[in-house]
């Protein structure tokens, strides 16, 4: 029962947020509810690894280790999410009392949202929410209302939700193989059991459908142009949320169906995913070196590590393990990037990377954390995405892509350079800011955002390990 | 109650919808006024709603009744009152005087898209029932076409109903190929619902604070030089 | 043998004298239904007779594709005459002579003849038409190209007698959407090309906004009577075309007696009539479009045949 529980206490968080009148009420109980569920997700994850799948009511919500996996990232971003978005709502200029409210409001229906795709067996229900979390993160993004926020929610609701419903005729086809095969149950199990039997057409036609639908809400190129926008003008605890985790939460409706289109003759699928994944990983990679705005930066870089994942994906079997992993490494190192932008962004109330300049005089704590994030992100040791990173350079090599990796390798050197040059630029230097303390509870987010980063960097945990593999065994055909 | 021939009826009306289905799609991509691509929308949906009642009917199946059911309620009702309250102006006075893409060539661009969609789809019709062959082309066609429709259009209204057309698309072969239970389709339609009026206010919202709803000409937001 | 040549003469006697009738009563109608009294149903007689008495002047600049043009544009319905069912629904002895497509390059040879004749001399308005009946034709003849191969998709012959034994034979093809989409996109084709509402005001008196009378400005006594006359026919032609072989395929001569045949004039004639009405309605109640609205006009018609033929193969 405690999966439902899990995007319940949102729910009910955000009704009890229209009760209150005052914030603080609000504030406390969104981040109570984080916590809550970050708890409940892990401990749902270790009763996962002692039984593999925990199915609650047949047919329709139970978890598997890859949707374990999902929900603890979840719930962790989520947590810190919440925490950061009180010091941060808090500080913001023009957040009224009226309006931080409303902010929690659907921050809450949004987690909410996000938590119902993991936990649904049914293909046709997991997109119902899909369609969910992009129609109330809308007026998350358009929280700030200036022109350039509404324009960006608008390509965002309009260009994400088109991919959904092009998606949703990828699951009626295969929904279709199933009733040519007679099979009534509707479930991401019997898909797998019954792929086999389906025409190998009718799987490479729903597979490009929900390719390009659900990948449209991935960010993968050609279809990211939204994203940059959207993960950037978004107040930062949500960009954190955006790019953090709502990627990855849709990648997985992919990775579910990884097993079904593994079927498709000729590696299709995998072959479709290492193109799409050095396009994004390539094309973002360049843009980096362009961007003028330091939030553009990091959405730009969730472009290229959606790319990365897809890559390890696309080597078959012996890259499942390395693309969660990314995935893994990703969300607590992406959210971190943001929350330490964010930081940036309350400091000196710019975005715009060249009038950024010796922030390490004014604010050093968010001017190391950016530095170190940015760092991070860009796959520099001793930090976890090297880590993740070494171990997909070790299956491209493992399984004969050498191409691939001289591509992926190149691309990621740039992106490399990108982020570092605007980076430096940014935090050191003579400065002109007026020196701002950081509130705590956003000081309390960093630290415990930084705790995976360095601890991941280091090794990883017996049990994360432990669901990592599970979740990679789901991903076999 | 079925008899062979009213099986034979049905199948021919189905099929009479699916060639109206379709071409309503290339009415929605040429129509200029944001009222009549409304009104176009609406008979879209109700060709939509009729054709899962004829497959009800020819598949016995009171899934596709509900279908109808919901189709009729959330598209062809509740869809364009929502619009019309909360997006009066927009609707009554725009209108879209020039296209991204011009229609003499968009009517070419659609007829491409039709072939290249049988031409996906006919390989995977041997053997399937005549209810399948009409519906399941028919609706990846004006999936596509709406997904083009959604490209070609500057305006707020007819992007947000471009996106509903789009929907139709993929439930129009839904209907045919598939069944989902009662909940999935309460579901799916009510997501509609929300999506149209999540979008509608977002629209008012452009409208107020940024004065227009040309979303088309909205282009602050990019890479390259400064803005 | 002897039989068929008498019944294809038959043939072209009907066309060649009821043709300017069924105009007669298409224009009485439309004034009715305007609330008019309007002209007798015998004034396209009248007219014909009073412009063959009548001298012609011909312009000094002229050559002889202006005294040769009334002839082919007056020809070439009665030569699609003998290539379509008008009264028969067994084939004739030139029926096998050519096919639909051959039927449209005669007309269209005819309307070439007239549009070259119509530069021929030089005057203002007679190129204005000629260019503007070719841009509506250009944009005709593909959705010309498409009906006919939509329709041979589902009878496997272009020859008019087969196509409409085929639907004869089968009432299920018949009710399939393909049938009626290509109907629809036929009718707008044949008010395209024989210029009535909504592309052209055969009733119009100002020439900037002519499209197919402008071609025949020039023309006087017999020759202007030879170009009437053969607008008259050519309409009733692709009516017969489209009644006899697309919507209504009844009705028709199924036995080689002569009274069967003669019936036949009648029931034919009804069928007209009912066709003349419906045009009548849908003149009267359209409006004329601009120039550089009819693409759209003809693009739906084109989008309505392109949808015919895609939803076509699933229904043999």
């Amino acid at each position: 029962m405690m999966v439902a529980a899990i995007p319940v206490i949102p729910l009910l968080a955000a009704l009890a947020v229209l009760l209150f009148r005052h914030p603080t009420p609000a504030r406390l109980i969104t981040a109570a509810g984080g916590l809550a569920t970050l708890l409940l997700s892990i401990d749902l994850a270790q009763q996962v690894t002692h039984r593999v799948d925990l199915v609650v009511l047949p047919g329709w919500v139970g978890v598997n280790g890859l949707s374990a996996l999902i929900l603890v990232l979840q719930g962790f971003v989520a947590m810190t999410a919440t925490i950061y978005s009180w010091g941060y709502m808090k500080h913001q200029a023009r957040a009224g009392e009226a309006r931080e409210r409303r902010y929690y409001l659907n921050l809450n229906l949004f987690l909410s949202s996000l938590f119902l795709v993991p936990i649904f067996l049914q293909p046709a229900l997991t997109w119902v929410a899909v369609e969910l979390t992009t129609v109330l993160s809308v007026f998350l993004v358009s929280f700030d209302s200036t022109p350039q926020a509404l324009e960006a929610a608008w390509k965002y609701a309009i260009i994400t939700i088109m991919g959904a419903t092009v998606a949703v005729l990828g699951i009626f086809l295969l929904l279709w193989g199933l009733s040519l095969a007679h099979v009534a149950v509707q479930t991401w199990a019997s898909l797998k059991a019954t792929a086999p039997l389906m025409p190998p057409l009718l799987l490479k036609l729903a597979f490009v459908l929900i390719l390009i639908g659900f990948g449209t809400k991935v960010g993968i190129v050609p279809m990211h142009t939204w994203l940059p926008d959207a993960h950037s003008q978004a107040p930062s605890s949500v960009c954190a949320l955006l790019s953090g985790i709502e990627v990855s939460t849709i990648l997985y409706v992919i990775m579910r169906l990884w097993p079904v289109f593994a079927w498709i003759p000729g590696s299709f699928a995998q072959h479709w995913a290492l193109a799409f994944g050095l396009l994004s990983v390539g094309v973002a990679a360049f843009l980096m070196i362009q961007v003028h705005d330091f939030k553009r930066l990091f959405a730009f870089s969730t472009v290229e590590q959606m790319g990365i994942v897809l890559v390890a994906l696309g080597l078959g079997p012996a890259g499942g393990y390395a693309s969660l992993y990314q995935v893994l490494t990703h969300a607590v190192t992406k959210s971190l990037a943001f929350y330490s932008a964010g930081a940036v962004l309350l400091t000196t109330g710019t975005r715009d990377i060249a009038s950024v300049k010796g922030l390490i005089r004014v604010s050093p704590v968010s001017a190391m954390s950016l530095l170190f994030s940015g760092l991070a992100i860009a796959g520099a040791p001793p930090f976890a995405i090297f880590l993740s990173e070494l171990s997909i350079f070790r299956s491209t090599w493992q399984t004969g892509h050498i191409l691939v990796l001289v591509l992926l390798l190149g691309f990621l050197t740039v992106a490399f350079l990108g982020v570092l040059l605007k980076v430096n630029r940014m935090v050191f230097g003579q400065s002109h800011h007026r020196p701002v303390s950081l509130p705590l509870t956003i000081r309390f987010a960093l630290l415990v955002g930084w705790l995976p980063v360095l601890v991941f960097g280091v090794y990883l945990p017996r049990p994360m390990h432990h669901l990592l593999t599970l979740a990679a065994l789901t991903l076999r055909r | 109650m079925s008899t062979p021939f009213l099986d034979h009826i049905l199948t021919n009306i189905n099929s009479l919808l699916g060639a109206l289905f379709l071409l309503s799609a290339f009415v929605l991509m040429v129509a200029r006024q944001v009222q009549g691509f409304l009104r176009g929308f609406v008979r879209q949906s109700l060709l939509l709603a009729l054709s899962a009642l004829v497959l009800g009917w020819l598949q016995q199946s009171p899934e596709l009744v509900i279908v109808a059911l919901i189709t009729l309620a959330a598209k062809t009702l509740i869809i364009p009152n929502l619009l019309v309250r909360t997006l009066q102006p927009q609707i009554r006075s725009r209108r879209e005087v020039d296209f991204v893409v011009n229609t003499p060539v968009s009517l070419l661009v659609a007829i491409g898209i039709s072939v290249l969609s049988y031409f996906f789809v006919v390989p995977l019709l041997a053997g399937a029932s005549p209810s399948v062959s009409v519906n399941l082309p028919v609706g990846l066609d004006v999936l596509l076409i709406g997904v083009y429709t959604l490209a070609i259009r500057r305006e707020a209204v007819p992007q947000v109903l471009a996106i509903m057309a789009i929907d139709n698309g993929a439930f129009y072969a839904g209907i045919a190929i598939t069944s989902s239970s009662a909940i999935v389709e309460l579901a799916a339609g009510l997501e509609g619902v929300i999506v149209v009026l999540v979008v509608a206010i977002l629209t008012r919202t452009l409208a107020e604070n940024v004065g227009t709803t040309q979303v088309g000409a909205m282009a602050t937001l990019k890479e390259g030089d400064k803005p | 043998m002897a039989a068929d040549v008498a019944y294809n003469l038959c043939q072209i006697l009907v066309v060649l004298l009821l043709s300017p009738l069924v105009r007669g009563i298409l224009t009485r109608m439309q004034e009715r239904i305007q609330a008019k009294r309007g002209p007798s149903i015998w004034q396209p007689y009248y007219d014909l007779w009073k412009l063959f008495h009548k001298d012609e002047v011909v312009s000094n600049e002229a050559t002889w594709i202006f005294r040769f043009a009334p002839y082919a544009y007056f020809v070439a319905p009665l030569l699609v005459t003998v290539l379509i069912p008008v009264l028969t629904d067994y084939p004739l002895f030139m029926a096998f002579m050519g096919d639909m497509v051959a039927a449209g390059f005669i007309l269209s040879m005819g309307s070439f003849f007239l549009s070259l004749a119509a530069i021929d001399t030089g005057n203002v308005y007679g190129p204005m038409g000629a260019s503007r009946t070719r841009m509506v034709s250009s944009l005709v003849e593909p959705i010309f190209m498409i009906v006919f191969f939509s329709v041979s998709f589902a009878a496997n012959s272009t020859i008019p007698y087969v196509v409409q034994a085929h639907w004869v034979s089968s009432s299920r093809q018949f009710f399939s959407p393909t049938h009626l989409l290509i109907i629809t996109a036929f009718v707008m084709i044949i008010l395209a090309e024989t210029g009535r509402i909504p592309v052209d005001n055969p009733g119009g008196h100002f020439e900037l906004a002519m499209i197919d009378e402008a071609k025949s400005l020039e023309f006087s006594g017999p020759s202007l009577a030879l170009i009437k006359w053969g607008g008259y026919m050519k309409f009733m032609v692709l009516s017969l075309v489209l009644l006899n072989v697309l919507v209504t395929p009844w009705g028709l001569a199924t036995h080689t007696q002569f009274l069967d045949v003669v019936a036949s004039v009648f029931r034919v004639g009804a069928k007209l009539l009912a066709f003349v009405m419906v045009v009548a309605v849908i003149e009267t109640s359209l409006a004329k479009l601009r120039l550089y609205r009819i693409q759209d006009f003809l693009g739906v018609a084109f989008v309505t045949a392109v949808v015919a033929m895609i939803v076509q193969p699933f229904h043999l």
